[in-house]
């Protein structure tokens, strides 16, 4: 918008609310975080995956210290935006718990000595993780306008696809989606630096 | 004889001019839709100069249309912009006078 322009209320606050996504850090610490699930569950076990979000989520904050609001700026949203917000959010807590539990789930039938699953299923359910996973990324790729986690989604479900059928380990399920995350994050990093240069 | 005087010009002569001003216009409008923002944001998405910006809010402020709190985070100084009740309801008043001029004239 430059000074001419007729002001389209509507418009200015969608402008506004996306500079908050336009920074790629979400897609970085999102792509980072599965790359090393789906490491760790390669290589250790699939419950040191469950520490990976709380650990890297105090690194994305002070990310966003640094990075984005000395560029950008800072911007405080309006109270009915912050509600549809926030219940955007609790839907999507509320699918990462559900999430966990059949993950924890999973954990415990998987583990030797518990029930084990029927052969096709196992053998279907390597591919679930992923599939979790693509949910909620196509939930904000609907719910926040984020046309790029449409991408990731997709990254998943192909990911997941391929663990079903070439008979992969599941952590296979998370690391291409997580790189297509950091590929992507690292570009709208970049593009944001050189949008928004520092200034004094 | 009577002529018919269209209600328009009245109306414009109205307008809040302290809003009224492009530069003023945007940066109200900026922040209509947003709690707060601070300068660096304002001037990221205007492309104003931080001295413009600066002078526009100064005379936004004097008119108790704007609050700016300002305030060091470590090094860097912060400035803080919210529009004040009264400003809400000047932007408010002004945007339906602007619109009832406009749509009153032939």
């Amino acid at each position: 918008m430059n000074a001419l322009d007729t002001p389209n209320l509507e418009q200015i606050e969608r402008q506004a609310y996306q500079t908050i996504w336009e920074d790629g850090l979400i897609d970085i610490f999102v792509g980072l975080a599965l790359v090393l699930i789906g490491s760790l569950w390669l290589t250790q076990d699939s419950i040191y995956g469950a520490f990976v979000a709380p650990v890297l989520v105090p690194f994305w904050t002070v990310a966003r210290k640094r990075i984005t609001e000395p560029r950008r700026g800072i911007v405080n949203l309006s109270e009915e935006r912050m509600v549809k917000e926030n219940k955007k959010l609790a839907g999507l807590m509320l699918f990462g718990v559900a999430t966990l539990i059949i993950g924890i789930v999973w954990y415990v039938i998987g583990r030797p000595g518990g029930t084990p699953p029927a052969a096709w299923a196992s053998h279907i359910v390597a591919g679930l993780p992923a599939v979790l996973l693509a949910i909620p990324a196509l939930i904000v790729a609907l719910a926040y306008g984020l046309k790029r986690f449409l991408i990731y989604a997709t990254a998943l479900l192909v990911a997941a696809i391929a663990v079903v059928l070439l008979d992969l380990h599941p952590g296979w399920g998370f690391i291409p989606g997580g790189i297509v995350c950091l590929l992507l994050g690292g570009a709208l990093l970049h593009r944001f630096i050189r949008k928004y240069p520092l200034t004094d | 004889m009577t002529t018919k005087v269209s209600a328009a010009p009245l109306a414009l002569g109205a307008l809040d001019r302290l809003i009224h001003d492009p530069t003023r216009l945007m940066l109200v409008s900026f922040l209509y839709v947003v709690e707060s923002a601070d300068f660096v944001f304002l001037k990221s998405q205007t492309k104003l100069t931080g001295g413009n910006i600066s002078s526009h809010m100064s005379k936004l402020e004097d008119a108790g249309y704007v609050n700016i709190k300002k305030r060091f985070v470590g090094k860097r100084p912060q400035t803080m912009f919210r529009l004040t009740k009264r400003g809400r309801n000047a932007f408010e008043k002004y945007r339906k006078s602007l619109h009832d001029a406009l749509s009153s004239l032939p």
